[in-house]
């Protein structure tokens, strides 16, 4: 039996939401079990989000009016160490009912008022002072409750549940609380969740917590990458943002065949970004259009079965290999498309800290104040920012254009190639279109009378061809391009070469010839 | 003039999209070796595999004795491959024939084969 020391717990509110948070000292690997008392009203488990920082699978024993109980099961690899653990819900839950703390086993009964970790073990540090504020006025107004201050039950026997109820609620900052707590950490493992299903794309749950600066070098043609992966999303009132307590995030799975397809096309650089300081210097705000990039998928379901944000702590770096697209969310929408089997809802987005954004059908919604972990974990993966890149449209009139190149930057530095590419972003362009467009660089228009549109630079390189297409294959029945760069390489819309049977080469457009 | 689908043999495959690897031609033999689309008629039609945007099979359109093999245009430039990739000179933009007349075109140039045999596909 492992033991698992219940130190201390931390009652915090948001706007969205109320946390508690509290330390787990973890001495050995293995299935932990977490508790959760509730005070007052029943509290449906569904409404309740607690995460643990390499907890590989949190799993709902059971509940009952007072007590939810978790399994959390730790993998070998997790080193020892405190861990922060965060119970959340959301505010308006909370206001309805009240007070509740966490508990854990512990294996003998050693605990006092004071958090004592095992010998050998990180000592926390958590160095909050926060603002005291009087719980009963300002947080609960329910009349019949009645908090309890300073008290701590310990039954001093073996698998006691040592009660907590804190003394004061605070107001903090989750990033304060992570910075001062956690100092160990691993590097990101990428393991499949037993209770989710991936799709295209895998679900992955790693070690994790919450941190608001993070330092992730991006591997694979990066230049091409970034942009590509930012879309502007319109905020929507915050109201909406109830019905999202089962945030998602995308993962993009190195594994996966079209992903890997991508990183080898990419050669070459590679970029170190810091993405706690691009947090930082642009906090979310209500109202505010936003670029977010999307990295991974967080999944809660009922059970509370998660796949933890990846995040890594602070002080380590974690490699994230970006998935490069041509055509800017291509892979994402894969992933939406078949976004029912995750209940429909994708999260984007998140923001900075004390931000968060969720994006229900394409829009997003802010959280403000202090969020839950889980959210602010997504904060360290999906970035806010202020653009002036279009949303991508699926279908209606195309949602506009770009003043960006929609390549990550491929582009930059080639104007054909630029132009190119934003005749492509947020919509499919007409043929007529492209057609200026190759007059526009010069290139001679060669029409056959049974042949395509071909466009020739100066050089004799055949730089463009347009085709109708035809019924009898799948796949030709709608017009479509090819491409080449000034060697006669065939690419895609952003410059990337691509291969000849590639679908990146059967560039899809809009017969209006 | 009628597109060569209506050829016995060429009626399941789609040459506009398909990929020229090689051209033989001499005064009375052409060969022109295809990595093509099938259609999904074509008895060896498969589902596209993944990243490929068709059903692709080699294969190969043979004149077996023709009466006159004449390059009208010859470029037999070869596009710069993908890493890997085999190379290829382009698509089969346009096949059309009148009678015994047949003309293709491509990024490859342009062949008028004069045949009183049609000319057959199989795959290789």
């Amino acid at each position: 039996m492992s033991v698992c020391v219940f130190l201390n717990s931390i009652l915090s509110v948001g706007a969205q939401s109320m946390q508690m948070l509290s330390l787990l000292t973890l001495q050995k690997s293995g299935t932990q079990t977490i508790q959760v008392l509730v005070a007052g009203e029943a509290l449906d488990a569904n409404q309740v989000q607690i995460t643990v920082p390499g907890c590989g699978a949190m799993l709902l024993l059971g509940s009952s009016d007072t007590q939810l109980s978790y399994s959390c099961d730790f993998p070998a690899e997790v080193p020892s160490g405190t861990y922060l653990v965060t119970v959340s819900v959301p505010e308006k839950t909370l206001q309805q009912r009240v007070l509740f703390t966490s508990t854990v086993p512990v294996a003998a009964a050693q605990v006092k008022d004071q958090p004592t970790p095992a010998e050998g073990l990180i000592q926390p540090q958590t160095v909050i002072e926060p603002e005291v504020i009087n719980p009963v006025k300002e947080l609960y107004p329910v009349e019949n409750v009645v908090p309890v201050v300073k008290k701590r039950v310990i039954t001093p026997v073996e698998n006691a549940t040592i009660v907590a109820i804190p003394t004061v609620l605070q107001k903090i900052p989750v990033k304060k609380i992570v910075q001062s707590v956690i100092k160990k950490t691993e590097a990101p493992k990428l393991t499949y969740t037993g209770n989710i299903k991936p799709l295209k794309f895998a679900e992955i749950t790693l070690p994790s917590t919450t941190v608001s600066k993070t330092t992730v070098k991006i591997v694979g043609n990066p230049e091409g990458a970034w942009n590509s992966m930012w879309e502007k999303i319109n905020l929507v009132p915050k109201a909406q943002a109830q019905f999202l307590s089962i945030p998602m995030i995308i993962v993009i799975d190195p594994t996966d065949p079209q992903f890997k397809k991508y990183i080898e096309q990419s050669s070459g650089s590679k970029k170190t970004v810091d993405f706690g300081m691009i947090h930082e210097k642009k906090p979310l705000t209500k109202g505010e259009q936003i670029m977010v990039i999307t990295l991974g998928i967080l999944a809660t379901g009922g059970t509370l079965a998660m796949a933890a944000p990846i995040v890594f702590i602070e002080g380590t770096t974690g490699v994230i290999e970006f998935l490069k697209s041509i055509t800017g969310m291509k892979p994402l929408e894969n992933i939406i498309k078949g976004g029912g089997g995750f209940g429909g809802q994708q999260l984007l987005g998140a923001g900075a800290e004390g931000g968060g954004a969720i994006i229900p059908q394409g829009q997003a919604v802010i959280q403000s104040g202090i969020i839950s972990t889980i959210i602010a974990g997504i904060g360290t993966l999906i970035l806010g920012s202020t653009s002036s890149l279009k949303q991508r449209s699926k279908g209606g009139d195309g949602g506009g254009r770009s003043s960006g190149d929609g390549c990550g930057g491929n582009a930059v530095g080639n104007n054909t190639t630029s132009v190119l590419s934003n005749l492509f972003r947020g919509q499919t362009p007409k043929a007529s279109e492209l057609i200026n467009f190759a007059l526009q660089q010069g290139w001679k228009l060669l029409k056959s009378e049974t042949g395509p549109r071909k466009f020739f630079d100066e050089n004799g390189i055949e730089r463009m061809t347009i085709k109708h297409g035809s019924p009898r294959t799948p796949g030709s029945e709608s017009p479509h391009i090819s491409i080449k760069n000034t060697q006669g390489k065939l690419i895609d819309p952003c410059g990337n070469q691509v291969k000849q049977k590639d679908p990146d080469n059967h560039i899809p457009i809009i017969w209006d010839l | 003039m009628e597109p060569y689908y209506r050829l016995p043999s060429f009626e399941e495959v789609y040459l506009e999209d398909s990929w020229v690897r090689d051209i033989n031609a001499t005064n009375h033999y052409a060969e022109i070796l295809v990595d093509t689309v099938l259609t999904e008629k074509n008895p060896q039609y498969t589902k596209p595999k993944p990243n490929e945007q068709y059903c692709y099979k080699n294969g190969k359109i043979f004149f077996s004795g023709p009466l006159k093999v004449k390059w009208i245009k010859k470029i037999m430039k070869p596009i710069p491959p993908y890493p890997g990739e085999e190379i290829t000179y382009g698509n089969i933009d346009s096949f059309f024939y009148d009678k015994n007349c047949y003309k293709l075109k491509g990024s490859w140039g342009e062949l008028e084969i004069i045949s009183q045999e049609p000319p057959k596909f199989e795959f290789v």
